[in-house]
């Protein structure tokens, strides 16, 4: 099963990126013909790049028209969608002199075409990377779900604590789940170290666990025990919590730096051919 | 009678007819008073059975009884009149008015994505449900425009209607015949189809009411057993690639002679399943049929349940592949002894129940007499060597899919969480298809990287099916089980029965978004699933929406196993 | 461990597309089962609705939220009460905000920096940042204070909907160009189609804009070029004129023509190595009757002869009178051209007189002139022209009548004023150097206008006869054009005209007298001037201009039997080598505009100043530039 799907992908990927790699020898040739006799290259290389770009953005619209078998499936789209990046980005090398713009609004076409690749590239990248992350980490769950996943940590932990208070009278444990555990548990911590891959959180338990445990008792290790798989679950929630939370943010880069792109395309499209045609 | 205290089977606080009436019951046990009543226990007394069980239903000439194909749950008993089961071939398709999802065409399937309805809404201005709906709306042949050329025999002097055409080899079946107990009790499709020939009174079993009198009474039990016996061996021989050629009746009544059925493990599996599973291990392997090296003396053909084939590794078992009705265990090696002249064939795998295994066994001489001597056929079988160089690492997904039950399913949703970016698009798809609706939870039972998400799988053993009063869930001919939600009454045993969890009760709601109350002013339930997106075209939407690809159906036997 | 339980009982479906999720998430809490509903507003307030059973209340709380709870209150309503969350947005919602937002924040950009005026620009109608490229360069600022940018672009300052509908419509922005600016020829082909070939490049039409770009700041310089433009259709495009080691990489540009610059073929007999090998230098040449001093001067110094001074594309050599004279007069007054001469018997035209006439006997040819010569309406016989005046010029008709008459008598013409000397040029009548009496033409000296019109006269009829075998006037041409005709004409001026007479087209029998300027073609520049100043006037032409001794220059120069597909020029040709010896990388400039040019000859649109509100202020700036304006030292 993995094997043929694994050959279906690669299929379908290597079509496609034969296509754009065809298409952008096409237009090279077409634009370089264009300059051979002065004539209008860049409408070559400018028409392709507004046409790579909306088929781009339609895949925005493909994603809620999966009721509709004729349109073809998401992933099709998808890799689509990444070799009309890459093809974008050649074409916009062609069809553009310099790499930083000046005048007037090209300066912020420029700079939100620029947002908008490094976003979708850098999305590329996350997506690659993180699912397989999330994997290894296991403890699924979904991202709407974990505040109602750590209410339960902080509940049980409570219970474990009220239960050790009653069988042996001494607050230790409470102590330290105020000083250290009350604010981890109240919310996902060391956001940022999980999403560098640092073991920050993890360390963090450890020297707070090790700390309480010189002070306890034999029950109050049991409990500790309890506590710490807790403290560890919680761990990996937040690092759920951190890896979705980074898949979901790049996108609030992406699409509003493409919609903006897409505008200043079509102002830039009309004063061109108001302007300069 | 029973006092207060006797606790009764659940099933009974919903009756299968509310007007199962004293005369009624009266009568039926007169019809079977051979039944010794005594014998059943005061939990669960045979007059209990015909009154909470069973419903008296009434045909007139023509009507459909049973429709060949259609998967029910429940089995008939002729009380009067006759009816005629059709063998082969089987009646047009049209003829026999089966309910057919009405696909919605791509303009309405677009028009769906802007309509902002409030979850779970239904419209109030339907009426009740009828609590007695059937399952089959009651179907007439004679209506159907393809009756004058079906019917275009001499006219039958009792019922003055033509018989049917003489390319039908039709039997007639008097009163005092069950109908359909294979199906109720093996949960089956239908094997045929029967209609009434003459006006026709039925009494209607559910198949739990059945099971408890086969097992309360010796004589039902034989006389079912022995229909079960003859028509269902020849149903599994008919449909076995390896026997489908042995057409002349004597051989199949030597081979009935001489071949046994038997019945492995718990018929009702999936609540072994549940408790199993609930408190966090799953089911090991269960009982051994024939062990790897045995003797191999004879083969198997698998009528119901699921086998698995397995390897000794280390101290466990390897799963190799598991088997489904229909599928053979020894045949390969019986082949090659009668080919090398071998006198002792050993089994190269080991058979072993999952959860409930149904079994004929055929002996080796006849196999020979009456398969490899008149057909040649090709084995798949397993080298030695292939065998024996499997690393840890294979199969090791339907290995677990194994011990957890999952190869039950045809259309299971299977996520690559590697490649799965937690986008949801999967899930806004379904709600698309479904008046803003998902009908699938994108968590479940995860395994190395794939995750079975709790979508229904559309199993080729529907446990969910058994005990639905209404017939709401059910299954149309492509394996698809779908709920009727217009008459589902929410009464949540589909959901209960699905060992995987992947049925859910919504409470509905009117077009303020406010609970719909029933008499008892509480929410009002109705059981949702995933339909595999039956009325939409294209099939399921959640496949096509992943833009990683990381999302699929799968059938474990097809796309994972060896085979 | 798993994290969720995932039960049918305990978990309900999730739904991403709902645009609100349970406020209590945003305190980290556990949401409601019920979530909010769908006007966003809060929907757990109460954990359930009790139902009532008989005289009890009975909570109806569903297993997901934790099942039913203790009791609910006695008077039937819920007592798990909760203030309501404020619902928080999905993600879904957020991204709608967030695209809306962007979508706002673009075009209030867009619009509020495009219409509205940068307030930084002190100039009126100037359109904002979000429309104007840049400043204008200096010299077309000075257009557009009144119009501003509606000077170029038309449809600037139209009505909003114009001006959006403008831009499916093709413009000519060309047109605002050439509106001031002239050029020879269609200023939007390539090279103004100088090159009238088949190249489908060469008939496309090139914007103004694709080579000069406008909008580059004030200091901007739009007329130059760089390389890179002129490969764009130069598809050998190269980097540089030649690398310093004068390799030949692929890079390099081309080499030149094989003859160049000596192409053209001489339209006067002057043979340079003949002149420099023997006439300057042998003994037998330096008589008396030749300025033996300049003669040696110029087998020396090219710039004897070649007019340094003003070099620019070539160093014409000076005028007849200071150097061919010296050496040349004596053999123009030698020879004559005789109309009429008799031995006293019998009066007979010379066959040039006779092919002017047109056709007929001779002899009644001869009579019918000397008739009109007596009669005194000799001019008559010739269609009265300029030329036929001046061919006559100083002809004295009583004279030539008595002549004629005394002839007749069998006596010699003695002119009546006796004591006069004879000036020995002009129309003479009486002996001619033959001896015969006659009527005869002597020159004056070079360029005699009367030996010109009788030559030209003689090339018009040759040209009207020209698909007939005339014997006699090419006889009379063969006379005329002799190297020892009359005034010795043919010597020096014969050489173009017998290369035309000579080939098969004879579009024209045309003598050019003059030095013919050379046919450069428009897009090629040189100067002489920097490259004398820089190499030195005497030895810098020998650092080009090398004589090829081996050149066999005969074929051509000689009179009879010109052959002038043999031309070779003296010179050996001037190689890219040559000039690479300087125009190289490191060394002088070497771009393409420094030898070619795109244009030819521009100028301005007469009234084209008026565009502009001071025009006063713009005279004085462009002072020398209104009239017509030739490109600055070439050509």
């Amino acid at each position: 099963m993995q094997e043929n799907s694994r050959l279906k992908r690669l299929t379908i990927s290597s079509l496609i990126s034969l296509s754009g790699v065809l298409l952008l020898v096409w237009i090279s040739l077409e634009t370089m013909e264009e300059r051979n006799h002065l004539g209008h290259p860049e409408l070559w290389s400018g028409y392709s790049l507004l046409a790579t770009l909306i088929l781009l953005a339609l895949f925005n619209i493909r994603k809620r028209l999966s009721m509709l078998p004729q349109l073809g499936s998401a992933y099709l789209w998808h890799q689509l969608h990444i070799v009309g990046g890459m093809l974008s980005i050649t074409l916009y090398i062609l069809h553009v002199d310099t790499w930083w713009l000046v005048a007037g609004y090209e300066r912020w076409l420029s700079i939100s075409f620029y947002l908008a690749i490094g976003s979708g590239v850098l999305g590329f990248l996350i997506q690659i990377y993180y699912p397989k992350r999330l994997t290894e980490i296991g403890h699924e769950l979904i991202f709407e779900r974990i505040p109602d996943a750590i209410v339960d940590i902080r509940t049980e932990a409570m219970q474990v604590i009220e239960e050790n208070i009653k069988t042996t009278q001494s607050e230790t444990l409470l102590r330290f789940y105020e000083e250290s555990l009350d604010h981890y548990f109240r919310r996902p911590h060391f956001i940022p170290q999980h999403i560098i891959g640092s073991q920050a959180a993890e360390f963090w338990l450890k020297k707070r666990f090790a700390a309480v445990r010189h002070l306890s008792n034999a029950d109050e290790l049991l409990t500790l025990q309890k506590l710490e798989a807790l403290a560890v679950n919680k761990n990996r929630i937040d690092q759920q919590y951190a890896f979705q939370w980074v898949m979901k943010l790049w996108l609030f880069i992406h699409i509003p730096s493409v919609i903006a792109l897409l505008l200043f395309i079509f102002w830039h499209f009309l004063l061109v051919n108001i302007y300069a045609l | 009678m029973s006092d207060l205290n006797t606790k009764f089977p659940e099933r009974w606080s919903n009756p299968f007819a509310k007007d199962m009436g004293d005369e009624q019951v009266e009568n039926l046990l007169k019809v079977f008073a051979h039944i010794d009543a005594t014998h059943f226990p005061t939990s669960l007394p045979l007059e209990g059975i015909f009154r909470n069980d069973c419903r008296i239903r009434k045909f007139k000439p023509g009507d459909l009884i049973i429709r060949e194909g259609d998967y029910g749950g429940n089995a008939f008993f002729i009380l009067e009149g006759n009816a005629c089961v059709v063998r082969k071939p089987s009646l047009p398709e049209k003829m026999l008015g089966r309910k057919t999802i009405k696909k919605r065409n791509s303009l309405f399937a677009l028009s769906q994505l802007f309509k902002k309805s409030i979850a779970e809404y239904r419209s109030t201005n339907k009426d009740d449900v009828s609590y007695n709906n059937s399952e089959m709306e009651t179907v007439n042949l004679y209506d159907s425009s393809l009756a004058q050329e079906v019917f275009s025999g001499p006219e039958n002097p009792i019922t003055k209607k033509p018989e049917l055409s003489k390319k039908y080899h039709a039997l007639t079946l008097n009163s005092g015949i069950w109908l359909g107990e294979i199906a109720a009790l093996a949960r089956r499709p239908r094997t045929a189809t029967v209609f009434a020939e003459t006006e026709v009174q039925a009494m209607e079993i559910r198949w739990q009411g059945l099971r408890d009198i086969r097992i309360y009474d010796e004589v039902i039990r034989n006389i079912i057993d022995d229909s079960y016996r003859n028509n269902m061996l020849k149903t599994i021989l008919a449909s076995s690639p390896y026997f489908s050629h042995i057409q002349e009746d004597e051989s199949l009544n030597v081979i009935a002679q001489l071949a046994t059925f038997e019945n492995h493990g718990n018929f009702e599996w999936s609540q072994s399943y549940k408790d199993a599973t609930d408190v966090g291990f799953g089911s090991s392997i269960e009982t051994v049929i024939a062990h790897e090296g045995d003797y191999a003396d004879c083969a198997f053909i698998v009528a119901g349940g699921f086998g698995r084939v397995s390897l000794r590794f280390g101290q466990g078992h390897h799963t190799l592949n598991y088997l489904k009705a229909g599928d053979v265990f020894g045949l390969p090696e019986l082949f090659e002894a009668w080919q090398d002249n071998q006198y002792s064939p050993a089994f190269r795998t080991s058979l072993s129940t999952l959860g409930y295994l149904q079994l004929l066994r055929i002996p080796a001489k006849i196999i020979q007499t009456h398969v490899f001597n008149k057909k040649s056929i090709s084995y798949q079988t397993y080298d030695n060597k292939t065998l024996k160089k499997f690393s840890m690492a294979d199969n090791a997904l339907l290995e677990w899919a194994v011990e957890k039950r999952l190869i039950n399913g045809t259309q299971v949703m299977l996520i690559d969480q590697d490649r799965c970016v937690r986008c949801d698009d999967c899930v806004r798809a379904c709600a698309n298809g479904h008046d803003n609706n998902p009908r699938f939870i994108r968590h479940g039972k995860t395994f190395a990287n794939w995750m079975v998400t709790n979508a229904c799988m559309h199993c080729s053993d529907p446990v969910c099916m058994i005990g639905c009063p209404t017939g709401a869930i059910h299954r149309i001919v492509d394996g698809t089980v779908i709920i009727n939600d217009d008459t589902c009454i929410g009464c949540a045993s589909c959901a209960n029965s699905c060992p995987y969890h992947n049925i859910r009760m919504v409470e509905i709601r009117d077009k303020k978004g406010q609970f719909i109350l029933d008499d008892k002013q509480e929410p009002r339930l109705k059981a949702t699933k995933c339909d595999l997106c039956a009325s939409q075209p294209g099939g399921p939407a959640c496949v096509r929406a992943c833009p990683h690809d990381a999302l699929r159906r799968v059938d474990f036997q097809t796309q994972v196993s060896l085979s | 461990m798993s994290n969720q339980n995932t039960n049918f009982d305990q978990s309900a479906y999730e739904r991403p597309d709902c645009k609100h999720r349970c406020g209590r998430h945003r305190f980290w809490q556990k949401a409601c089962w019920q979530g909010p509903n769908h006007k966003g507003q809060c929907g757990g307030t109460s954990e359930c609705q009790p139902i009532k059973n008989g005289e009890r209340f009975e909570c109806t709380r569903p297993a997901r939220a934790g099942g039913p709870c203790d009791s609910p209150n006695p008077d039937g309503s819920c007592s798990q009460q909760h203030q309501p969350c404020k619902p928080k947005l999905s993600i879904g919602s957020w991204h709608k905000r967030f695209n809306y937002l962007t979508i706002l924040a673009t075009i209030t950009l867009i619009v509020s920096f495009a219409f509205i005026a940068n307030p930084f620009i002190d100039q009126p109608g100037h359109a904002g940042p979000m429309i104007n490229p840049g400043p204008l360069s200096a010299k077309h600022e000075i257009f557009t204070d009144q119009q501003s940018c509606q000077n170029c672009h038309n449809n600037h300052n139209q009505k909003l909907l114009d001006w959006f509908l403008s831009a499916f419509k093709h413009q000519d922005l060309s047109s605002a160009c050439t509106e001031c600016h002239l050029f020879e020829g269609n200023p939007l082909a390539a090279h103004q189609n100088e090159f009238d070939n088949n190249n489908t490049y060469a008939q496309q039409r090139i914007e103004c804009v694709r080579c000069h770009t406008e909008h580059q700041g004030k200091s901007g310089n739009i007329t130059p070029i760089d390389n890179i433009t002129c490969s764009n259709c130069h598809n050998k495009s190269f980097s540089l004129f030649a690398n310093k080691n004068n390799q030949n990489t692929a890079n390099q540009h081309t080499e030149f023509n094989k003859n160049y610059p000596y192409q053209q073929k001489q339209n006067i007999y002057f043979d340079h190595l003949k002149h420099i090998d023997q006439y300057f230098v042998e003994e037998q040449y330096l008589t008396s009757k030749r300025d033996v001093k300049f003669a040696q001067l110029a087998a020396q110094s090219c710039t004897a002869c070649h007019d340094i001074q003003n070099a620019i594309r070539e160093v014409k050599p000076q005028p007849y009178a200071k150097i061919c004279m010296s050496c040349h007069d004596s053999q123009i007054m030698e020879s004559q051209l005789t109309l009429l001469s008799t031995d006293l018997e019998i009066a007979e035209l010379s066959p040039i007189a006779m092919s002017l006439l047109g056709t007929g006997d001779a002899e009644e040819l001869a009579e019918q002139v000397i008739a009109a010569i007596k009669k005194g309406e000799m001019k008559g016989l010739f269609n009265s022209s300029n030329q036929q005046q001046q061919m006559w010029s100083g002809l004295n008709p009583i004279e030539a009548k008595v002549a004629v008459e005394t002839w007749a008598t069998g006596e010699p013409y003695v002119a009546e004023i006796a004591d006069k000397e004879m000036t020995p040029y002009g129309w003479l009548i009486g002996e001619d150097t033959n001896g015969d009496e006659a009527i005869f033409y002597k020159a004056k000296g070079h360029a005699d206008p009367t030996l010109k019109a009788w030559i030209e006269q003689l090339l018009q009829k040759a040209q009207s006869h020209k698909n007939q075998d005339n014997e006699l006037i090419a006889e009379a041409l063969d006379l005329l054009l002799d190297k020892q005709g009359p005034g010795a004409c043919g010597k020096c001026h014969a050489a173009g005209l017998n290369a035309n007479l000579s080939t098969a087209k004879q579009n024209t029998m045309q003598m050019v007298w003059g030095y013919k300027n050379k046919q450069y073609a428009r897009h090629t520049i040189y100067s002489h001037k920097p490259h004398i100043n820089l190499m030195g006037q005497k030895e810098g032409c020998d650092n080009c201009h090398i004589f090829d001794k081996k050149a066999d220059t005969t074929p051509y120069f000689k009179h009879k039997g010109q052959q002038p597909d043999k031309y070779q020029a003296a010179f050996l040709a001037i190689t890219k080598k040559t000039c690479s010896e300087c125009h190289t990388q490191e060394k002088i400039i070497s771009d393409c505009t420094t030898c070619h040019r795109y244009h030819g000859p521009s100028s301005y649109k007469i009234g084209f100043m008026s565009k502009s509100s001071n025009v006063s202020k713009q005279k004085n700036q462009l002072n020398n530039q209104v009239n017509t304006k030739q490109e600055t030292s070439h050509d």
